[in-house]
């Protein structure tokens, strides 16, 4: 061994880890910073975004990035804002 | 001991070009472990190398190369490279040389695997594969000579056509072309898009030969040796590349430049693994060192020159810049992180900047020169550049930032308050603004900001960050409710007043401050978004939803305003939150006006 003692960070899925410093943690740490992110495909630039999905059932180990983002939240919208006296 | 058993070895070595006696190597043997020679092999240790050669076991120097590998020593350094020259057909230990971990460098070492693999007669002879581990010019048109001689995994293209054409050879063009029909013969194994020649052909960073790629395509389709489907999946993939080639090879560049950085980036890791164990029990000394590590990346990232890796480190400063600025509470000092991270096009750094500038630093004039590079950078699109800042334009989220910043730019020149028009699909994309950014916030709030946590059981000494500790999102009303209840309200607005002012603080406090007393709310709003603009979006919101009635719950749940607003549930008619929202838009002048639909 090196003697560096590996840091284990708890992943947004049940059961599994990654070191710090990892691709993995970096990943996840930009994926939480910034939920919306444009990933390059064949088939052309695809926005997506990071939603944590709410669990089904308490899971008591878990240790998941819920809450923040509503899932399937839909659009604010059918209104505008105006002065009174245009 | 091991100093003497060192001493030992040197003095055996350095005895002449060394004819040892027997009973000296079995001495020798003895002293040099197969944990000592995994121990040299992290040292890269060529010397080491040389004494267990002279031992003649291979089974240390398979040890050694173990340690080259776990050392991550992936090209062959050259005072080993030219041990394994020298011995190469030695009959102890030269098959052990040969598979030595590390991708060799020199054309004599090419040379010696190329005799060996013109001599070969079997298919399970290692040089086939120890060849081919090399990223050395001037090969390939060698290696094409003899490509016949590898042995093929079935239905795959041969090793070294794929070995050159990953290389972007031109020797391998017209083979891989004529192999685009084989790839579909695979098919059922693989889908169809996964043509290995064809992709390997689109990968090449040449226009010309994506068209050829195109043409034998076409070809195999009038021969109908290529089913619909595999035709349809081919087609898609040529077209993307040839519709805009700048783009493609643009594309190209960035994947290149990001595995360069990634690679060269994780040289630095390990250290940055111990800066990071710093952040929470030392802010100060953890922020000294995270800006003298972002230094050595940022300067990576310059000798790259790829605008894509610089906003990777621009994250980074954004970051560094948030903590300074609201964690050690050094605006001053923040600004020079967040100038870095706004320079490379980092939106939230941008609009972090000018924040800092008008609202903590009362600099006017830098400011408005933050608040105009913004509205500059949300406004254009270089052609070729393969990152959004501000969300794609013809965006909601893009429409918001342009709109508000344009109105902040003015207010900062004029000191007059937002009291104009705001279109439906701009208040719809400043809430897609404050929800895709909040996760930028989260962390670096969390001690200002009272967040909606929950209890997380974890294995002990565990580091939960707030983020991975929120509440679910509301479901329905009640869970509005519950939120609401959770507020603790005793002496908030005192706390919230004691902050800096700061727009970014909107992103998260807006739960807390929902259910605050009417005049609380509005004394919070005007302090940190003195414009006003973002205030509009939210009290409209609420006014609007206010006019919705029996449907007012179901939307502002299913359009998370209320997961934002929870005052939305307070108890009273109208509640603290909808007499906050109907005095603001009174005092500006302001109604809300329905679409029709």
């Amino acid at each position: 061994m090196s003697g560096l003692k590996a840091k284990l960070v708890p992943e947004l899925r049940k059961g599994l880890c990654y070191e710090a410093g990892s691709e993995m943690d970096r990943y996840i740490e930009a994926s939480r910073r910034n939920p919306v992110m444009l990933v390059e495909k064949w088939d052309g630039i695809e926005e997506i975004r990071v939603v944590a999905r709410p669990a089904a059932a308490p899971q008591a180990h878990a240790v998941a990035a819920q809450g923040y983002y509503p899932p399937q939240r839909v659009p604010v919208s059918g209104f505008s804002i105006e002065p009174v006296k245009r | 001991m091991r100093g003497a058993i060192a001493l030992i070895a040197v003095l055996f070595v350095a005895q002449a070009g060394a004819q040892i006696t027997e009973s000296e190597r079995r001495l020798l043997q003895g002293a040099i472990t197969v944990g000592a020679a995994t121990e040299s092999g992290k040292a890269a240790d060529a010397a080491a190398l040389e004494r267990i050669v002279a031992l003649g076991d291979p089974e240390l120097v398979r040890a050694f190369s173990r340690g080259l590998d776990v050392a991550r020593v992936e090209q062959m350094p050259a005072d080993i490279e030219a041990i394994v020259v020298r011995h190469f057909d030695d009959p102890r230990v030269g098959a052990a040389l040969r598979a030595l971990s590390p991708r060799y460098r020199t054309r004599k070492l090419f040379d010696l695997q190329y005799a060996r693999v013109q001599a070969a007669f079997k298919a399970d002879e290692p040089s086939f594969k120890e060849i081919l581990r090399t990223d050395q010019p001037g090969i390939d048109e060698d290696l094409m000579r003899i490509a016949d001689k590898f042995p093929v995994p079935r239905d795959e293209l041969p090793p070294v056509l794929i070995f050159v054409g990953t290389r972007h050879h031109p020797a391998a063009i017209a083979a891989l072309v004529a192999s685009i029909d084989q790839g579909y013969k695979v098919l059922g194994r693989v889908a169809p898009m996964h043509n290995r020649p064809l992709g390997l052909l689109l990968e090449y960073p040449d226009v010309a030969v994506w068209r050829r790629a195109a043409d034998e395509l076409e070809r195999l389709k009038r021969e109908g040796r290529v089913t619909d489907e595999a035709y349809a999946a081919g087609k898609q993939q040529v077209d993307r590349a040839l519709a805009d080639p700048e783009l493609t090879l643009a594309r190209m560049r960035a994947r290149d430049a990001r595995a360069q950085f990634e690679k060269r980036r994780a040289a630095l890791a390990v250290g940055s693994v111990r800066i990071d164990a710093m952040r929470d029990e030392s802010p100060r000394m953890y922020a000294d060192q995270q800006a003298k590590y972002l230094a050595r990346l940022d300067e990576i990232a310059r000798e790259i020159g790829d605008e894509g890796v610089a906003y990777d480190v621009a994250d980074q400063y954004f970051t560094l810049g948030m903590m300074v600025r609201f964690q050690l509470r050094d605006a001053r000092e923040a600004v020079t992180y967040l100038e870095k991270a706004a320079g490379y096009h980092h939106a939230m750094a941008q609009v972090a900047l000018a924040d800092t500038y008008q609202l903590e630093l009362n600099d006017r004039n830098a400011a408005l020169a933050a608040y105009e590079r913004a509205l500059a950078e949300v406004t254009t699109q270089p052609k070729g550049r393969l990152f959004f800042p501000y969300s794609p334009q013809g965006n909601r989220m893009n429409d918001f930032w342009r709109a508000w910043l344009a109105q902040e730019v003015e207010f900062v020149r004029t000191g007059k308050p937002f009291q104009g028009r705001i279109p439906e699909n701009v208040i719809a994309g400043f809430f897609d603004a404050l929800y895709g950014n909040a996760g930028y916030f989260i962390d670096v709030f969390a001690n200002d900001i009272p967040l909606d946590m929950r209890e997380v059981q974890a294995f002990p000494g565990m580091r939960i960050s707030p983020r991975s500790r929120l509440m679910p999102p509301a479901g329905d009303w009640s869970d509005v409710e519950a939120s609401l209840g959770r507020v603790e309200k005793a002496g908030l607005a005192e706390k919230l007043a004691k902050l800096p002012p700061s727009r970014l603080y909107l992103f998260v406090s807006l739960r807390p401050v929902s259910a605050l007393s009417a005049a609380d709310i509005l004394r919070y709003l005007a302090r940190n978004d003195p414009s006003g603009y973002w205030t509009t979006c939210l009290l409209g919101t609420v006014s609007y939803l206010d006019s919705r009635g029996a449907e007012r719950r179901e939307l502002a749940v299913r359009t998370g305003a209320a997961q934002l607003l929870p005052g939305m549930a307070a108890t009273g008619k109208p509640n603290a939150l909808s007499s906050a929202a109907t005095q603001f838009l009174a005092t500006r002048g302001l109604r809300v006006k329905p679409e029709a639909r």
